[in-house]
C-alpha cells in the first residue's frame, strides 16, 4: 500500500489524474449539498448573465444560460449522468466482451468462430454509427444510452481476453487442473479468469474516459439522456446557439468534459504503465 | 534459389484478394442483417414506416405494400434483395429514394474527411517522426501532451472553440454551411484531431521500435547522414503500422464526421442521418448504415490488400 502511495506522489500524471478523479466523484455524490441552486430552476429575468471572473455576480458563479438556470449546478449535477453512464456501461461492456473472449479463447472451434466473426462485423461499424441504428428503433434516454455504449464496447475486452486465454490455457496449472478432473467452468472463472484479469482492468481505466465522451456526445447530438435531466453534452448543444454573444453557455461545461476526460486518461495511462508497459500502445 | 514460379505467385495473389473481397461481402451482408432483425426486435415495425400523423387505414395499407404482413422469413428475403438493388424505400420526411439522399451528400462527407486525413498527414506524421528522433525533448513533450488532448477533447465542443475563436472573434473563416474551400477548414481540424492523436502516437512507437533494431546500428555505422537512416531506413520498416491505423481511421472519421457536420451545418450524410433519428425516418437511417458500413468495409479490404503487397512477410505465410 506505501509503495502504491509513494508511486502515486511520485508520479505527476497519476497525482492529477487521481485528483482530478476525486473531485468528480465527490461532486457527483455531494451534488445536492453542494449545488447553490436547483439546477432547474428557471427565470428569464436572469437569462445568459456572465460568470463571476467577467463581472457578473458570485451567486451566479459560471453564469446563467437561456432560461435563466445556473451553469454551475447545472454542471455539478450533470456530473452524474457522466459518472453514472461511464461506469455503468464500462462495467456492462467489460464484463460481456470479458466472458465472450474468454469462452471464445478457451473453447476455440466453432465457438471461436462465431464470436470472432460478430467482432469483426462490429468492427465494421464505428460506435456512433452503430448508436445511430440502435437509438433508431429504442428511444433516447438513460437506460438505451448505457446499452448502446454497452453494445459498442465490449469489442475491445472481448479481443483482449480471448488472446490472453489462447496464452494461459497452455499453462501447466490448467492441465494440471484439466488432469485433476475439474470441471471445465471450474477451469474457465478459478484458474483462467484471474490470470487474464490486470490487462482487463487496464482497458477498462483507459475505457471510462472514453464511455463520457461517447455519453456526451450522444447528449449533444439529441440521442442520450433527455432534458430536463442536465448533463454536460446536452448542456453544450442548448447553448451552441449563443455562442457569439454568451459563449461561456456551451463552452464551459464542454471544459468540464475536457478536464475530467484528461483526469481519467492520466490515470489510465498510469495505471497502463504501472501494470503492464508491454500494452502501451493498446 | 530456385525461383517461385510467377504465375503461381499471380494465383497466391489472387487467392488472398479473393479471399479477403468474399470476408467484405460477408460483412456487408452482415451489417444487412442487423439492420433488418433490430427493428424486428423492438415489436412492429410499421410505425417506423409511417408519419407520425398517419391515419389507422394508411398504416394497414402501408403494412401491406412494403410487405409486413408477411412471414419474417419472406420479408427478409424480400430486404435483402431491394437492398442488393438499392432500394430502401422512400424518405417518410423527402418522399424521395432514402439511398439517394444519402447518396446526394457522400461527396460533401468524403470531401471533409480527405481534408481531416491531409490535416492527419501534415502535422501528426512529421510530429510523431520528430518525436520519436527527439526523444524526451520539448518536441516530444508538447507532442505528447498535443496527443493526450487529441485524446481527452470532445469534438463537438472543439468544433464550437473553433468557431468561437477563428469565425466570431477572428472572422477569418465561415462559421457553418459549405460555402467553397475555407468552410471545409474549421470542421477539418476538428474531424481530425481525434485521429492525428492517434497516428502520431502510433508513428512514434513503431518508429522508435525501427531505431533500436541492428540494422539502423549498422546503417549508421556505416556513415550515413542521420536523415537518410530515419526516412529511408526506419521509416519504410515503420510504415506498416501506420498504414494500418491510418486506414483504421476511416470507421472513426465517419462516426466524427456526423459530429463535426451537425457542429458547423455542413450538408453532408452524417447531419443527414442525426436529423433522420431525430425525425424517426428510418429508411434512411437504415441507407446510411449500409452506405457508411459498405465504405469502411471497402477502406479495410483496401489497406488489407495495400497491406499484403508492402510487407513480403505476410505474402510469404
Amino acid at each position: 500500500m506505501n509503495d502504491l502511495l509513494n508511486n502515486i506522489i511520485k508520479n505527476k500524471k497519476a497525482l492529477i489524474g487521481i485528483t482530478i478523479m476525486l473531485l468528480v466523484i465527490l461532486t457527483a455524490l455531494l451534488a445536492p449539498l453542494i449545488a447553490p441552486h436547483d439546477p432547474g430552476d428557471q427565470d428569464v429575468t436572469r437569462r445568459l448573465r456572465p460568470p463571476y471572473f467577467m463581472r457578473g455576480s458570485a451567486s451566479y458563479f459560471l453564469g446563467t444560460d437561456a432560461l435563466g438556470r445556473d451553469i454551475l449546478s447545472r454542471v455539478i449535477f450533470g456530473s452524474r449522468i457522466s459518472l453514472l453512464v461511464s461506469l455503468a456501461s464500462v462495467m456492462g461492456a467489460g464484463l460481456i466482451g470479458s466472458i465472450l473472449g474468454l469462452l471464445s479463447g478457451y473453447y476455440g472451434g466453432k465457438v471461436d468462430s462465431i464470436i470472432m466473426r460478430i467482432v469483426d462485423i462490429q468492427m465494421a461499424l464505428p460506435y456512433l454509427i452503430l448508436a445511430i441504428v440502435v437509438m433508431a428503433v429504442l428511444k433516447p434516454g438513460l437506460q438505451n444510452v448505457v446499452i448502446v455504449l454497452i453494445v459498442t464496447g465490449w469489442v475491445r475486452y472481448a479481443r483482449v481476453a480471448r488472446a490472453q486465454t489462447l496464452v494461459v490455457k497452455e499453462n501447466e496449472f490448467v492441465t494440471a487442473a484439466v488432469a485433476l478432473g475439474a470441471k471445465r467452468s471450474w477451469i474457465v472463472f478459478s484458474e483462467i479468469m484471474p490470470n487474464i484479469l490486470i490487462p482487463l482492468v487496464i482497458i477498462a481505466s483507459l475505457e471510462i474516459g472514453q464511455m463520457i465522451l461517447g455519453e456526451a456526445t450522444l447528449s449533444f447530438l439529441g440521442l442520450g439522456v433527455q432534458p430536463p435531466v442536465p448533463t454536460w453534452g446536452g448542456m453544450v448543444a442548448d447553448g451552441r446557439d449563443y455562442l457569439s454573444f454568451a459563449w461561456w453557455v456551451p463552452t464551459l461545461p464542454g471544459l468540464a468534459i475536457l478536464i475530467t476526460v484528461l483526469g481519467i486518461n492520466f490515470f489510465g495511462d498510469w495505471v497502463r504503465d504501472s501494470f503492464d508497459p508491454r500494452l502501451r500502445n493498446l | 534459389m530456385a525461383q517461385a514460379c510467377p504465375l503461381r505467385v499471380i494465383n497466391a495473389d489472387m487467392t488472398y484478394v479473393g479471399k479477403r473481397l468474399v470476408y467484405a461481402l460477408l460483412v456487408i451482408f452482415s451489417v444487412l442483417t442487423i439492420v433488418f432483425f433490430l427493428v424486428r426486435l423492438s415489436g412492429d415495425p410499421t410505425s417506423l414506416f409511417v408519419p407520425l400523423s398517419a391515419t389507422q387505414a394508411e398504416i394497414e395499407q402501408l403494412r401491406k405494400e412494403i410487405g409486413l404482413d408477411q412471414p419474417v422469413y419472406i420479408q427478409y428475403y424480400r430486404f435483402l434483395k431491394r437492398s442488393v438493388q438499392g432500394d430502401f424505400g422512400l424518405s417518410l420526411r423527402y418522399q424521395q429514394p432514402a439511398l439517394d439522399l444519402v447518396i446526394v451528400r457522400l461527396p460533401a462527407t468524403l470531401e471533409l474527411a480527405l481534408v481531416a486525413l491531409t490535416f492527419m498527414f501534415v502535422i501528426a506524421l512529421p510530429l510523431g517522426i520528430l518525436s520519436a528522433v527527439k526523444r524526451n525533448s520539448p518536441v516530444d513533450l508538447f507532442s505528447s501532451g498535443l496527443a493526450l488532448f487529441g485524446q481527452s477533447v470532445p469534438g463537438f465542443w472543439l468544433g464550437l472553440v473553433l468557431i468561437l475563436i477563428f469565425s466570431v472573434k477572428l472572422p477569418l473563416f465561415p462559421s457553418s454551411g459549405y460555402k467553397g474551400f475555407l468552410s471545409l477548414i474549421l470542421p477539418g481540424i476538428t474531424l481530425a484531431a481525434f485521429s492525428s492523436s492517434l497516428v502520431a502516437r502510433m508513428t512514434r512507437s513503431s518508429l522508435l521500435e525501427v531505431l533500436s533494431s541492428n540494422y539502423i546500428t549498422t546503417a549508421r555505422s556505416k556513415g550515413l547522414s542521420e536523415w537518410t537512416v530515419i526516412l529511408k531506413h526506419s521509416l519504410r520498416n515503420a510504415a506498416i503500422p501506420i498504414v494500418t491505423i491510418i486506414g483504421l481511421q476511416v470507421g472513426p472519421m465517419l462516426s466524427g464526421a456526423i459530429i463535426t457536420e451537425q457542429v458547423f451545418g455542413f450538408p453532408g450524410m452524417g447531419r443527414l442521418a442525426v436529423q433522420a433519428v431525430l425525425n424517426r425516418d428510418y429508411p434512411v437511417v437504415q441507407a446510411f448504415v449500409v452506405v457508411a458500413a459498405s465504405l469502411i468495409t471497402l477502406t479495410n479490404l483496401t489497406v488489407d490488400i495495400l497491406y499484403y503487397f508492402l510487407d513480403p512477410r505476410i505474402r510469404h505465410e
